[in-house]
């Protein structure tokens, strides 16, 4: 009779969180406080405390104005700022209760976060009585790692997590995966588990953008719902000497003739950087009027606004180390690249996010025992409440959520036995790359989608003929991952990575092929075909999910306005339906 | 006395007159608010050993004058600065004259990552000095069977001379010469093993580099554990678990006990018991020591015997009271004599082949173990001791996590169990709290109410209570820090203190602050009372504790009936007592 | 020891001064992608990835003994307007097949 051990170092919890970065350790963190009973191990790819987005990203973190109708208040700002009516009402609203609490929890975990003398937390307001921002040390997660070790959480460090467990009903039971220096390999026996291990962002230059989507895919094998996905591309100005962002200046683009983009495509002060203003960008080049250039020497209210210029020096003094940071990769880039001066020349990149689980107000998914805190569902969730800061604001809130939810589930239910044959069979699909001799390279495949990330006829304006084309692409990239070898625990994981990449790239299209019109104006989808927005017909979700038959499913599911209280003009409750708020 | 109101990096700060510039940017160092905190690095400071900073970088500017921060007052009015380019420049001088010194070999330096050279260089961006001897002085003073002195490392900081001499009363180490030419010498010219130093490592736990070090055995655990003829047993004692976590960036004063349980488990030893027993042990010996000596007029007061830094103190220095030191011997020495008998039985182990080795916050007991008088089953009781250093850097080479640990995993039966008074034995006050809790109680004959002896407790170098038993007073004292154990000696000897049982203990604070402990810069040690948070985790774990009593544990009662006999019999003196010498 | 990597769109160049590192392993713990690995030979840290790079320069930021200097070689080769609007060609670009 095979044991467990024959495949693997075996190790057991109550709870399982996949990802430590720091909606992992605040779902660890607050499941611990409600029950200290529960035994919770987090697991992460690298090492936890020094890993993760939060400590290589911006340190502003939003919260929930305390102003007495500031739930309502951010609701109907996120509702129309976003992706006009495609929230799911009822979860941005329990979102938004919860994320009052957002700084103050952090301080309570002993982080650093800005304040005023006595050490409360000030934030301060970003949308005037309805959401604040404040800031967070850009040490979070080795702040969060400490408050977690005296609680005594368990953080096992290195181990990359690749697929999940489950019982014979489909319930995830645990997961397998292998430590990334020495490629041996762990599985993980658990009660509940909670994927935090982000979503998927393609090939990214630039600083802030991790993840590459093997939790969606793991999440995607055991029958998670995925939704939203069309809603996966957002454009960033930025200077052409560092191609680094330059936050808010996507209204001062001029062409050679010193014509404002803005002014000249659209007329009016976007908000941020919409297709129209690309299309525009991209008209010019055409035309011969490039390159762009930035008219840094006349800065917008936006721009002061994101951009951060005209914020006091208490604001901007707040955090030494994060300061420190952004100086030194400044001083270095400027000194290769040589100064860029008040009129720099701009173009433009491209961002995918795919964080596509769709979980409901406990941050659960459709799977039992499966819940999905952090950005690996902050598509799925429905909320479209992203706005800067809301990356680490997000972390915290749905850390909380899930955590309260995850610990009271664990606490009634039982350990499933582990069916050893899925293991085996997992456990040969993870490392099928290193019995490869000679094959293929995943670089090859991220290479591929990097070229959509220059091109933004597939990404930002799509239309049926480029969505054609990229389908002829994955099927080719489905073609070499069969094919990929590794030859040590790094490369491994590169081949897995790849191959997940591929299904969340698949995904936007599909999405993207089905919806027949364009909406959004934060990660928007625009179809050049379909150029309207079309509330009749597409006030609707789209959801993604593997079929029997192994293939990708797509469902619509109508977004229940009669139940939510901010609706578009003229809406008409449709027949069969009776308006009722979910309050 | 009176406010005195100035400027640091300009902003205003009202603080007691009197102050110094460094004791005012530590003060700082207290603010919530991040950007109100100014450090000042210092090299040379550690408060309470060394306050005057003459190492060139605790500077600040003034007036334009660049002044040394420790040796000036704050003045009403004054602006000071920090980080002026003046100041910058001179700080970098200063440590490139240091390092003239230096010999740096970071990647085999036992202090490397806790050295606070290394930390400077590293901040002051010291990029272009060669990992090459600097250096050409006396070879390493390796004559002691505890320490490690190497000169070419030395900064003279001299905090070193100043512990030994004003803190440990000791004065086995001195300085001839002057500025960066000064060299560090043991007081007899013989070396440092036949001066009178008593090993108690406080030399060590403020050198701010890897100029004294404790002699490092992990090669020689390692090398047992990979013996197939050897049973390698291992015990900890109570104050590493108060502070092992910091070797691993724990946040300090975390209890880690389960933790340790199984790192240990993992690394390969045949069992893994706790020194918690051992203290138990000396507890039920020590106690009936005391009250044989109360009952039948033996020598009073009488002295504990577990510190073995104290005991040799006593040797040189106070040979008449070697009748007073309690004949127990120290814990985990008895605890390896009976693994050496009565464990060697039970398991069927030949007691040649068993390896005792003991973890211990404490580098005296290095010295302690190769007594002659230390061999109760005919052979060593311990045969390695290493400090919790030496642990943190063995648990690290076997790439073992402590963060991933189990903090509820066991130590092995028997000499697993431990009781509450057992632990608090890391703690100034804590032996006389254990005893104290069994010798009442037996010499009462009732059980005892209140168990905390909190008069007995806290981080004073002298205290003192009296307790009431059955119409008796017994008078009793802790010191720790051996000078503040002279002073008190001193007025025992002079007949102006009476006490019947006195608790020494050589490091200020107890074994939590030992030579073998993880280090921490001055800077926190400045704004933290660092032996107070980890003898309070010691605190909690005895409040935690389900047996509280050291007559109580139940695998103390079964050792003595099967095995022992009486405390204070035949068997027990054989295995459990020792001798002293006068030197 | 110099490593660079050949990026389709970033190229960077790492310096390392292997001789001086100390065994501290905060380049390991902090990179991301996973780019420095421990030679166990050699004894020191390396730069066993650079394809992964993505300059977000902690590594050395964090370096004990300050022996990596990384310096980006290329930032932006493909213009994405000009690649949109057709002015550059796929065959004109490197990597993939």
């Amino acid at each position: 009779m095979a044991s467990i051990k024959e495949y693997g170092e075996l190790y057991t919890a109550d709870i399982l969180i996949v990802g430590g970065g720091m909606s992992g350790l605040v779902t660890a963190i607050r499941a611990k406080e409600n029950d200290p009973s529960l035994d919770i191990l987090v697991v992460d790819k690298g090492i936890i405390g020094w890993n993760g987005q939060a400590t290589k990203a911006g340190n502003g973190i939003r919260a929930t104005s305390k102003h007495p109708d500031g739930v309502m208040n951010a609701l109907k700002y996120l509702v129309h700022a976003h992706t006009p009516f495609m929230n799911d009402q009822e979860f941005l609203k329990r979102y938004l209760e919860v994320h009052r609490d957002n700084i103050d929890y952090m301080k309570h975990c002993g982080v650093i976060t800005s304040c005023n003398e006595e050490g409360e937390a000030t934030p301060l307001p970003f949308i005037p009585d309805a959401l604040d921002m404040g800031g967070v040390s850009i040490h979070v997660c080795k702040q969060l790692r400490g408050f977690a070790l005296k609680l005594g959480i368990r953080l096992l460090s290195r181990v990359n997590i690749f697929e999940l467990l489950t019982n014979d009903k489909g319930k995830v039971i645990g997961g397998i995966g292998f430590d990334m220096d020495h490629g041996d390999c762990k599985i993980f026996h658990a009660k509940a588990t909670a994927m935090a291990t982000q979503g998927c962002h393609f090939k990214k230059i630039g600083l802030e953008f991790m993840g590459y989507g093997t939790g969606v895919g793991a999440m995607y094998r055991v029958g998670a719902v995925m939704r939203n996905v069309e809603f996966s591309t957002q454009v960033d100005v930025v200077f052409k000497k560092t191609n680094t962002p330059i936050y808010g200046g996507f209204n001062l683009i001029c062409n050679q003739q010193g014509e404002n983009i803005t002014d000249k495509y659209i007329g009016h002060k976007e908000w941020e950087v919409t297709p129209a203003l690309v299309e525009g960008m991209v008209e010019e080049i055409r035309k011969g009027n490039g390159p762009l250039w930035c008219d840094l020497e006349h800065p917008d209210e936006v721009r002061a606004m994101i951009g951060g210029q005209g914020m006091d020096e208490t604001t901007q003094r707040m955090f030494r180390d994060k300061l420190a940071w952004e100086e030194h990769v400044f001083a270095k880039t400027i000194r290769t690249s040589g100064e860029i001066g008040n009129t720099p020349e701009t173009t433009i990149k491209t961002v995918i996010q795919v964080e596509p689980i769709k979980v409901d107000t406990d941050i659960k998914t459709d799977v039992e025992g499966l819940w999905a805190p952090g950005k690996i569902s902050t598509q799925g969730n429905a909320y479209f409440g992203w706005t800067r800061g809301d990356g680490l604001g997000n972390a915290s809130t749905t850390g909380m959520m899930a955590g309260d939810s995850i610990s009271k589930y664990a606490k009634e239910a039982e350990f499933d036995e582990i069916n050893l044959a899925q293991v085996e069979a997992l456990k040969e699909k993870i490392y099928a790359p290193l019995n490869r001799k000679d094959g293929r390279k995943p670089k090859e495949i991220f290479d591929m989608i990097e070229r959509y990330i220059f091109d933004v006829n597939k990404c930002i304006t799509k239309s049926a003929e480029e969505i054609r084309k990229v389908y002829a692409d994955i099927e080719e990239m489905k073609g070499i991952i069969p094919e990929l070898c590794a030859e040590d625990p790094h490369t491994l994981s590169k081949c897995l990575e790849a191959a997940d990449t591929v299904l969340c790239l698949e995904m936007i299209f599909r999405a993207a092929d089905m919806r027949k019109e364009s909406r959004g104006i934060m990660y928007p989808h625009y179809r050049t075909d379909y150029p309207e927005t079309d509330d009749k017909n597409w006030l609707k979700w789209i959801n993604i999910r593997q079929g029997k038959d192994g293939e990708m499913e797509l469902f619509t599911e109508e977004i229940p306005l009669w139940r939510y209280p901010v609706r578009p003009e003229g809406y008409e409750i449709p027949e069969g339906h009776v308006e009722a708020y979910y309050v | 006395m009176g406010n005195v109101t100035f400027k640091i990096n300009k902003y205003e700060y009202t603080m007691k007159k009197g102050i110094t510039i460094l004791d005012a940017s530590l003060e700082t160092r207290k603010l919530a608010k991040e950007y109100l905190q100014h450090p000042i690095p210092t090299l040379y400071y550690l408060k309470g050993v060394m306050d005057i900073d003459e190492s060139g970088v605790c500077i600040a500017e003034v007036d334009g004058k660049v002044v040394n921060a420790s040796m000036t007052r704050v003045k009403e009015g004054m602006e000071i600065w920090t980080n002026t380019p003046a100041v910058i420049e001179a700080r970098k001088a200063a440590l490139a004259r240091i390092l003239e010194k230096h010999n740096k070999s970071c990647l085999y330096c036992l202090r490397s990552e806790s050295c606070e050279l290394q930390s400077l260089l590293h901040e002051y961006g010291f990029t272009n000095e060669p990992e090459l001897p600097r250096a050409e002085l006396e070879q390493l003073e390796l004559s002691s069977k505890v320490l490690v002195r190497d000169n070419n490392k030395c900064i003279k900081c001299k905090r070193c001379i100043n512990v030994c001499a004003k803190m440990q009363a000791v004065s086995a180490i001195t300085a001839c010469g002057e500025g960066l030419d000064t060299l560090v010498t043991p007081s007899s010219p013989k070396g440092l093993a036949a001066s009178s130093c008593v090993n108690c490592g406080q030399c060590v736990a403020v050198c701010p580099v890897g100029a004294l070090t404790e002699i490092d055995h992990t090669d020689v655990v390692k090398k047992a554990l990979e013996d197939p003829e050897k049973y390698v047993v291992v015990q900890v004692a109570p104050a590493v678990r108060a502070a092992l976590g910091e070797a691993f960036e724990f946040p300090i004063g975390v209890d880690v006990e389960g933790r340790i349980a199984e790192a240990l488990h993992r690394a390969g030893f045949d069992k893994v018991f706790d020194t918690k027993f051992g203290a138990d042990l000396t507890i039920m010996e020590e106690a009936q020591e005391l009250i044989h000596r109360i009952r039948h007029e033996g020598v009073l007061p009488m002295v504990t015997s577990c510190c073995p830094g104290w005991v040799k103190y006593a040797e040189h220095f106070y040979p008449d009271m070697l009748e007073n030191i309690s004949t127990c011997k120290s814990p985990h020495q008895m605890q390896g004599a009976i693994v050496k008998s009565y464990i060697a039985a039970n398991e069927g182990v030949k007691k040649e082949n068993i390896v005792m080795v003991s973890v211990m916050p404490c580098t005296a007991k290095k010295f302690e173990i190769t007594r002659e008088d230390e061999c109760g089953a005919g052979v060593p009781d311990v045969d390695i001791s290493i400090t919790t250093n030496e642990l943190a850097k063995l648990l690290k080479e076997k790439e073992i996590q402590l963060e991933a640990m189990d903090p509820n995993a066991k130590f092995d039966d028997p000499l697993g169990q431990g009781s509450g008074a057992g632990v608090i034995f890391g703690a100034t006050g804590g032996v006389m709290e254990a005893a104290l809790r069994t010798a009442v109680e037996k010499l009462s004959g009732k059980p005892l109410e209140n168990l905390e002896f909190t008069a007995v407790r806290g981080m004073n170098g002298i205290k003192e209570a009296s307790v009431e038993v059955d119409g008796t007073t017994i008078c009793v004292a802790a010191a720790s820090g051996l000078a503040n154990a002279n002073a008190l000696l001193t007025r025992v000897k002079a007949g102006e203190a009476d006490y019947q049982f006195i608790e020494i203990m050589a490091c200020p604070g107890g074994c939590v602050n030992g030579g073998g402990q993880p280090h921490q810069p001055a800077a926190v040690r400045a704004l933290n009372d660092v032996p107070a948070l980890r003898a309070a985790a010691l605190y909690k774990n005895d409040e935690n504790s389900g047996i509280r009593k050291s007559h109580e544990n139940p695998a103390i009662k079964e050792l003595y009936t099967k095995f022992l006999g009486e405390p204070g019999g035949e068997r027990a003196h054989e295995l459990l007592h020792t001798s002293y010498v006068v030197r | 020891m110099i490593v660079t990597n050949q990026g389709q769109q970033q190229s960077v160049k790492f310096t390392v001064d292997t001789d001086r590192c100390c065994g501290c392993r905060r380049c390991i713990r902090r990179c991301m992608e996973n780019v420095w690995q421990w030679d166990e030979e050699h004894g020191h840290a390396y730069p066993k990835y650079p394809d992964e790079c993505v300059l977000c320069l902690q590594c050395e930021m964090d370096c004990l003994n300050n022996v990596i200097d990384i310096t980006p070689v290329e930032f932006l080769k493909v213009d994405p307007l000009e690649y949109s609007a057709g002015l550059v060609t796929m065959d004109e670009t490197e990597g993939g097949r």
